[in-house]
């Protein structure tokens, strides 16, 4: 059975033992308000790109959701959300975001999981996931969370917990892999669970593509607000494309397989971003406004994360599969494949081979339907938890990651108990000041 | 058998001589470490072998084997046209090609020219161009009734034969996946510092310092996907009976980074497509203190192959079964092999096969550094990549070596850029 069916099972068990003992604790005074056909209060955390498009495939699942809270590093950013929102007739009468009701600062996840939203919408940058996942579900809220959920492994286990709590709560974890919510995806994966492409003998994954913005520097940011407005070029907040991008295709891997890799082997580095003269451009124009007018030192404003990791993931049955990712020029590719003894699939709509098949039913766009399929579950009382699987996923792709920068062949057993790769700094340290920066990779970095 | 109409162009006469027990007369073209190597497991690998001239860019690399085999002063040949004068002896019939990869091509061409049997190390060029010219040669040879073989020694391996054998008769059912590798640490490490020490310092000039330096120069070596894990991808062409249809790669230089590492990678992992869209996975890295890693996996419907030269080759699944028979030096095994092959009158001639596996991991360097996926049609009709050197480079030249390849700046030659949008996922 594939971790995700397990999961949704054992919700399904837990859901009515949990509510009794959750009402004693008192924290579900908000998920009973959420079941049946009342209204459920959404907060976004996170007002980015991907936040304002995951509220408002949220609300456009339900007319019965409200959103009454926003929270965001930047202040700018919620004022700017909830401004354009008012202005949409789309959501009209669906916006009750009072003032007091807008936060921001680093710590903003603490304060809108105090609120009585009866789910969050999580869209920050992927370093802050764990902890804000264990915040909300603590103060007994749903979830949909963007993947990735960690960049470090110290964040996949915490994940690993929240989740845990959630399904004892009774609290619906979902996240944006929505290749998971394809109805052609989920029809194949039945297909391929069912043996039509025989054993599983090998497969392929990619994500590789021309780049990414970098983001300069706005007016009164402190050096840390600047890294994390710039988030995806620092290892630590982002977890490297690998993680950030790539873990949707690595996610299907693991659903073909049922679950996530024995042991990764990879090798990788930064070649183009290093020398990227645009980027180098921006690096500079940043260092020297935050260092009165100096380019000495701007290499790491540069970023350190790389733009190429080839990974071969092996899965418990002994296939070995190979994940491509990264950002250059040159040919971009995106999807997967599956090999088995009796056929190959793409992954996406149609087998190949003794049992050829072409997905023939409805599509639709996995990014609305995860929320579909969300707040269905929500309101049914059977939540659906993909917490366990989602943080499997990310330590993937970290596990390949590590690996790369290592040089090390890493077993997953080692990953998930033995390594302390921590690389977040604690929510305490987390200020207006300085940024943290670590130095590039080298393919032969320490095993931590 | 030809013999008719070769005999009229004279060619064949130093062919003759070596059938039957003749001695087989040896000249040495590159008397390093793999040269001298080859040459001592020549010797070894039969009765009758003689190495009687030797020929290298430099007088100190020949030292060892002119000591060794007490070859004459008037038989040792110095500098970049050395080949030559050793190939014009009339009295030798089997040459051992040693040099580094990027000469091979033209010193192979002259040695068909010149009607000799070639032992070649791996890999036979650096560039489509060196690819072209060993398979007109190798076609020259078979005309000529004359012996080549390479040193890809697993070919002559026996747990490999063996493997082979049951991998085409089924064993492991129509093939799926595989995979290949060639990682290690480092290598060459005090080498490469005093090479640069030497080329800093101006005693030595920009060739010297790149030929002495050849493993980390881009035209010699071909890169280490190149020289070294030509070795494992050559495997899987074995398996497969076939060259891939399609290659896209990535790489970089991530480590080893100091300028005496010229301009080569030190990690490569490419993805080859061998015919009806299977896929296979091919990494190498050369980085100190990391996971080694030196073998081929074939996977079938039925089952999967794994190989290694340590001879540990096995096959899982419904026909399991695992090598235990002898395990002679592949190493010597290949010359013997040769040497019979010459005098038995059924020369084996390996060119082509050896220039396709070369040309795999040109391809596969080529689309790391370009970030570039092509199809190997293309790269043979199209890419006008040629490293191959001028006929009149002198030792003292002035050569710039090109800088390491990054992608977006990196021109493969002949790309042309194709028009479409921008994929987004």
């Amino acid at each position: 059975m594939r971790a995700s069916e397990k999961d949704k099972d054992k919700s399904k068990k837990h859901t009515t033992a949990t509510v009794g003992a959750a009402a004693l604790a008192g924290s579900v005074a908000h998920v009973a308000h959420a079941r049946g056909s009342g209204k459920i209060k959404v907060g976004l955390l996170g007002c980015g790109g991907r936040g304002n498009g995951a509220l408002r495939q949220n609300l456009n699942a339900d007319p019965g959701i409200e959103v009454i809270a926003l929270a965001d590093l930047f202040e700018n950013q919620v004022r700017r959300t909830r401004e354009r929102l008012l202005k949409e007739d789309k959501y009209r009468g669906r916006v009750k975001i009072d003032d007091d009701h807008l936060f921001w600062g680093f710590d903003c996840h603490e304060k809108i999981a105090q609120c009585e939203a009866d789910l969050l919408v999580m869209a920050t940058a992927p370093a802050f996931r764990s902890r804000q996942m264990m915040a909300a579900i603590k103060a007994g809220k749903h979830i949909f969370t963007e993947k990735p959920v960690a960049t470090d492994v110290a964040g996949c286990r915490g994940v690993m917990e929240a989740s845990k709590l959630a399904r004892e709560k009774g609290l619906a974890i979902v996240c944006g892999t929505q290749r998971r919510h394809e109805f052609s995806r989920v029809e194949l994966m039945k297909r391929i669970h069912d043996g039509q492409i025989g054993e599983l003998a090998g497969g392929q994954c990619y994500w590789y593509g021309g780049g990414i913005w970098f983001r300069g520097y706005q007016e009164g940011m402190s050096e840390l607000e600047w890294q994390c407005y710039n988030w995806y070029h620092f290892n630590w907040i982002s977890g490297d494309q690998i993680c950030e991008q790539h873990i949707h295709n690595i996610d299907v891997m693991n659903w073909c397989f049922g679950g996530p890799p024995v042991k990764f082997t990879a090798v990788g580095g930064r070649g183009w971003r290093t020398f990227n003269e645009s980027q180098i451009k921006s690096a500079k124009d940043v260092c020297r406004k935050l260092n009165n007018g100096s380019e000495a030192g701007w290499e790491k404003y540069n970023g350190d994360i790389w733009d190429h990791i080839y990974a071969e993931f092996e899965y418990a049955n002994g296939a070995r599969c190979l994940s491509f990712s990264g950002h250059s020029p040159g040919k971009g590719r995106n999807g997967e494949k599956i090999v088995g003894t009796k056929g190959t699939s793409n992954c996406s709509s149609s087998i190949e081979g003794e049992n050829a098949w072409k997905y023939s039913g409805k599509h639709v766009n996995g990014m609305d339907q995860e929320h579909i399929d969300l707040v269905k579950s929500i309101r049914s009382g059977n939540v659906l938890n993909e917490g366990q699987r989602i943080a499997e996923s990310t330590l993937t792709a970290i596990g390949a990651r590590t690996a790369a920068f290592t040089g090390r062949a890493l077993s997953w057993k080692w990953l998930l108990n033995a390594s302390k790769q921590d690389l977040v700094p604690k929510q305490e340290d987390l200020g207006s000041g300085p940024g943290v920066f670590h130095s590039i990779a080298t393919g032969r970095d320490a095993l931590v | 058998m030809t013999a008719g109409t070769l005999a009229l162009t004279g060619a064949i006469v130093p062919l003759a001589q070596a059938r039957g027990s003749d001695t087989m007369r040896v000249g040495v073209i590159g008397c390093g470490g793999r040269g001298s190597g080859a040459a001592r497991n020549c010797v070894e690998s039969s009765s009758g072998v003689e190495i009687v001239a030797l020929a290298d860019t430099f007088e100190d690399r020949l030292q060892g084997l002119k000591k060794q085999f007490k070859v004459p002063n008037d038989r040792c040949f110095v500098g970049l046209d050395a080949y030559k004068k050793l190939l014009a002896l009339d009295d030798i019939n089997l040459v051992i090609l040693g040099t580094p990869p990027g000469f091979r091509p033209k010193q192979f061409a002259e040695a068909i020219r010149r009607g000799k049997n070639v032992f070649m190390e791996k890999p036979v060029a650096t560039c489509p161009a060196g690819i072209k010219m060993i398979i007109e040669a190798s076609e020259l040879a078979s005309q000529k009734g004359l012996a080549v073989v390479a040193g890809t020694q697993r070919r002559h391996q026996q747990a490999y034969v063996e493997t082979m054998k049951h991998i085409h008769d089924g064993a492991i059912g129509d093939l799926v996946s595989a995979q290949c590798y060639w990682n290690m640490g480092a290598l060459w490490v005090d080498r490469a510092k005093t090479n640069w020490e030497n080329y800093k310092s101006g005693k030595w000039s920009d060739v010297e310092w790149q030929i002495r330096n050849w493993l980390f120069t881009k035209w010699l070596s071909g890169d280490h996907i190149c020289e070294q894990h030509v070795h494992n991808i050559d495997i899987i062409n074995w398996a497969f009976d076939a060259i891939p249809e399609q290659v896209h790669g990535q790489g970089g230089r991530q480590y080893r980074t100091e300028p005496q590492y010229g301009n080569i990678f030190d990690h490569f992992g490419i993805e080859f497509f061998y015919p009806g869209d299977v896929r296979t996975i091919s990494m190498c890295r050369q980085i100190d203190g990391t996971a080694g890693n030196v073998s081929e996996r074939v996977v079938g419907t039925k089952g999967s192959a794994y190989m290694d030269s340590s001879g540990n080759c096995k096959i899982e699944g419904e026909n399991a079964w695992a090598y235990n028979g002898p395990t002679p030096n592949p190493y010597v095994v290949e010359h013997a092999d040769l040497i019979k092959s010459i005098r038995s009158g059924n020369p084996l001639n390996e060119g082509k096969r050896i220039a396709e596996s070369t040309l795999c991991a040109i391809m596969g360097r080529e689309s790391a550094y370009s970030r570039q996926q092509f199809n190997t049609k293309w790269f043979m009709s199209r890419c006008t990549l040629d490293l191959l050197p001028p006929d009149d480079l002198k030792l003292s030249d002035s050569k710039e070596l090109p800088p390491f390849a990054i992608p977006g700046k990196y021109q493969m030659p002949g790309w042309v850029q194709p028009s479409r949008g921008r994929r987004r996922g």
